[in-house]
């Protein structure tokens, strides 16, 4: 089966100031309104959604959410809903599937360092499988200033770890019908090394950052048509397609 | 045909498969205060999490009579909060300012939910393929489902799947403050419902295709997502009904084949009623054969991630002992579906397990007799 | 009560309070009606954001709400919360 990736957005938080006084956003967190404006910018129509899927990949989850619980019952004894609910690692797929009327299969996924890789093999594998004929991909993490000097001492080799997601949008044979443009390339495989080690030469975006990695060689590397991926300890992962 | 070769569990009712069916079958509820802990001791300082899902696999492995995981298997684990007894403490010491960065660091980076996978990969000594998920209380179906699909496409040729959730300050409270709590044992389907039971416990199943002497058939999946709500269900169902109809097309099955329904029954309103009219409207009372629809919450709690691994090995020994359960604590139901008053013997061919989570989430599996 | 008591001090305090618990900052204040609805057809919150208010309720003025009947009464609208607070002072 051919996988064909017909668009790819990346938004950091810069890019999402437009939702900060929005009312349907006003109980989302920094993952769910950076997930929400990546797919917002991705083609769906009424017709892509009849047959369409979610992955979400995220690493670290719903960090503040979870912070703002636990700190305000233990400094006053006060569980608040809100953040229970949004503070659940698959919220912004829940967030997603409301917000864009998504139906079809939706599920969140982690895998370290591979979080991106390993939700693009998950979309991947929706429409091998026949689930649904559409994917949204999506890596997303996002962090609290609070944690600025505890991940510095995880990712020494880090640059930013902010927030940031890029979403694609991939199809199969039969969603590709779907579409009234032309795909960016044809997948052809996602290949996670975890044996094998390799130098580590880039600084660290975050955990779920390899499908940003992707998006930005889908556009910019042309005659380049294999992503290599190294991780802090070394592993890596190849990303290969055509144009 | 992918099959069930090996299972193992650990529950607030006890030890391993045989156990938890033997206290659903003599109704033993392991409820405590609304609550399903469990008392068994982790050696030195592993997580809880850990320790179950490694009692759940070494169960598992050894009916399966698998004695490592080989580079070409695969390994997916569900849960929703994963490590949590081991980073949610220091967490809040460190945002109340009582620890520093350096102290906070090590949980601060166990804290990502893959931490869990990666601690059972390093137990197993396996580096091949593995994964996480998390969709809440669908999360050990999703895992199931996931597997079935890898081994269909090839992609593994062994498969260890299921899930872990324990107790912590975040998901009792958070339950509580959403007035889901249940302070005694639960009544899935009763008119005088109460609510749910948390509940701590891992379910791990091995996955092959095409074995000689499996447990039980993974006949098919289906998930689907209701696009309605964060935390309550759809209440028509609409989104359960797309999963079990999913399942069932992915089964090639008629929904006059399926024998038995084994409910996600959480005991809470909104789940009930959202899943009776999903059920009652895909098997609806005109039908020539309607299946019987037991939920077993009051027995063993609900177990979040790990639910749809421990209720499915449930499932697989109803289907060994060829025996429907009945839901313990249902006296009179205000939902649309065939409920037995009893356990009893049937000859037992196919079982549908549901689960609904939060997120709306919604995930069935279809299991057949060998 | 006339269609917006906001002028009422313990009815503008609840408002407040509402606003802030679940996050309702991107409305005009000022055009909020108290008497309406706190659900769907006034408001339009769902029930968690009924449950968030309870708490923050609660804890602000120290009213305890016994069970899921006693909320359903009393957070109807802002000023029933209101009413609710004043008369359990």
């Amino acid at each position: 089966m051919k996988i064909f990736i017909m668009a790819a957005e990346t938004r950091r938080l810069e890019d999402t100031l437009e939702y900060q006084n929005n009312g349907q956003f006003r109980k989302a967190t920094t993952n769910m309104i950076l997930a929400a404006s990546a797919v917002s910018a991705l083609p769906l129509n009424e017709k892509v959604k009849s047959s369409l899927g979610l992955v979400v990949g995220s690493s670290y989850g719903e960090i503040k959410p979870t912070n703002d619980f636990l700190l305000t019952l233990a400094d006053s004894g006060l569980a608040r809903p809100f953040l229970f609910q949004s503070s659940l690692n698959n919220a912004t797929s829940g967030f997603l599937t409301m917000h864009f009327g998504i139906c079809g299969p939706s599920l969140t996924v982690s895998r370290g360092y591979f979080t991106g890789e390993n939700a693009l093999e998950a979309g991947v594998l929706l429409l091998q499988s026949g689930q649904a004929d559409c994917a949204v991909v999506l890596g997303v993490e996002s962090f609290v200033p609070e944690f600025d000097d505890v991940l510095k001492k995880i990712y020494p080799n880090g640059t930013s770890v902010v927030g940031g997601c890029t979403g694609l949008l991939i199809a199969n044979d039969e969603g590709l019908k779907l579409f009234d443009r032309h795909p960016i390339a044809k997948l052809k495989d996602v290949k996670i090394i975890t044996d094998g080690r390799k130098k580590f030469d880039r600084a660290t975006y975050h955990d779920s950052d390899g499908l940003e990695m992707l998006a930005k060689d889908l556009f910019t590397g042309e005659d380049s048509n294999l992503l290599q991926l190294i991780k802090p300890d070394g592993t890596y992962s190849e990303i290969s397609w055509t144009k | 045909m992918i099959s069930i070769t090996g299972m193992g569990c650990v529950t607030c009712v006890g030890t391993g498969p045989d156990v938890l069916f033997q206290q659903a079958l003599n109704e033993n509820s392991g409820i405590i205060d609304g609550l399903g802990k469990m008392d068994i001791q982790t050696p030195g300082d592993e997580s809880r999490a850990i320790h179950f899902s490694m009692m759940s696999i070494n169960q598992a492995m050894a009916q399966a009579g698998w004695t490592e995981l080989r580079p070409d298997d695969g390994l997916i684990v569900a849960t929703t909060t994963g490590l949590i007894d081991i980073w949610e403490n220091p967490l809040i010491e460190f945002l109340q300012t009582n620890i520093s960065s350096e102290e906070f660091a090590p949980f601060l980076k166990i804290q990502p939910l893959h931490s869990l996978t990666k601690k059972v990969a390093e137990h197993l000594e396996f580096k091949g393929r593995d994964m996480l998920i998390t969709t809440a209380c669908t999360a050990a179906t999703q895992a199931i489902a996931m597997g079935s699909h890898w081994l269909r496409q090839g992609l593994v040729k062994r498969c260890l799947v299921g899930g872990v959730d324990l107790l912590s300050k975040l998901t009792v409270n958070g339950f509580r403050s959403l007035q889901l709590l249940n302070p005694n044992p639960a009544t899935p389907f009763d008119v005088n419902r109460n609510g749910i039971n948390l509940a701590e416990g891992a379910g791990f199943l091995c996955l092959e295709s095409d074995v000689s002497r499996p447990l039980a058939h993974i006949l098919g999946s289906g998930t689907s997502s209701d696009a309605f709500h964060m935390t309550g269900p759809e209440p028509e169902g609409q989104g359960c009904f797309r999963a079990m109809s999913a399942a069932l097309r992915d089964a090639g099955l008629n929904t006059d084949q399926i024998d038995w329904i084994h409910a996600h029954g959480t005991g809470s309103r909104q789940n009930d009623s959202a899943e009776g009219a999903a059920i009652g409207k895909l098997f609806p009372q005109v039908a020539k054969r309607r299946p019987w629809v037991s939920s077993t919450k009051n027995i063993h709690g609900h177990t979040l991630g790990a639910s749809g691994a421990i209720e499915a090995i449930l499932c697989v020994k109803a289907l060994e002992n060829k025996t429907i359960l009945k839901t313990s604590g249902l006296k009179i139901s205000d939902v649309d579906v065939r409920h037995p008053d009893k356990h009893f013997s049937f000859d037992l061919k196919t079982v549908l397990k549901n689960t609904l989570g939060f997120g709306g989430n919604n995930a069935s599996l279809i299991l057949g007799a060998p | 009560m006339s269609e917006n008591n906001q002028g009422d001090p313990l009815v503008s305090e609840v408002l407040d309070l509402v606003i802030k618990s679940v996050h309702l900052q991107h409305m005009d204040r000022s055009k909020i009606r108290t008497d309406l609805p706190l659900t769907k057809d006034g408001l339009g919150l769902d029930s968690i954001d009924i449950l968030e208010i309870v708490v923050a309720v609660e804890h602000k003025f120290g009213v305890k709400i016994a069970n899921a009947e006693d909320g359903k009464k009393h957070f109807r609208s802002i000023e029933t919360i209101a009413e609710l607070v004043r008369s359990r002072r």
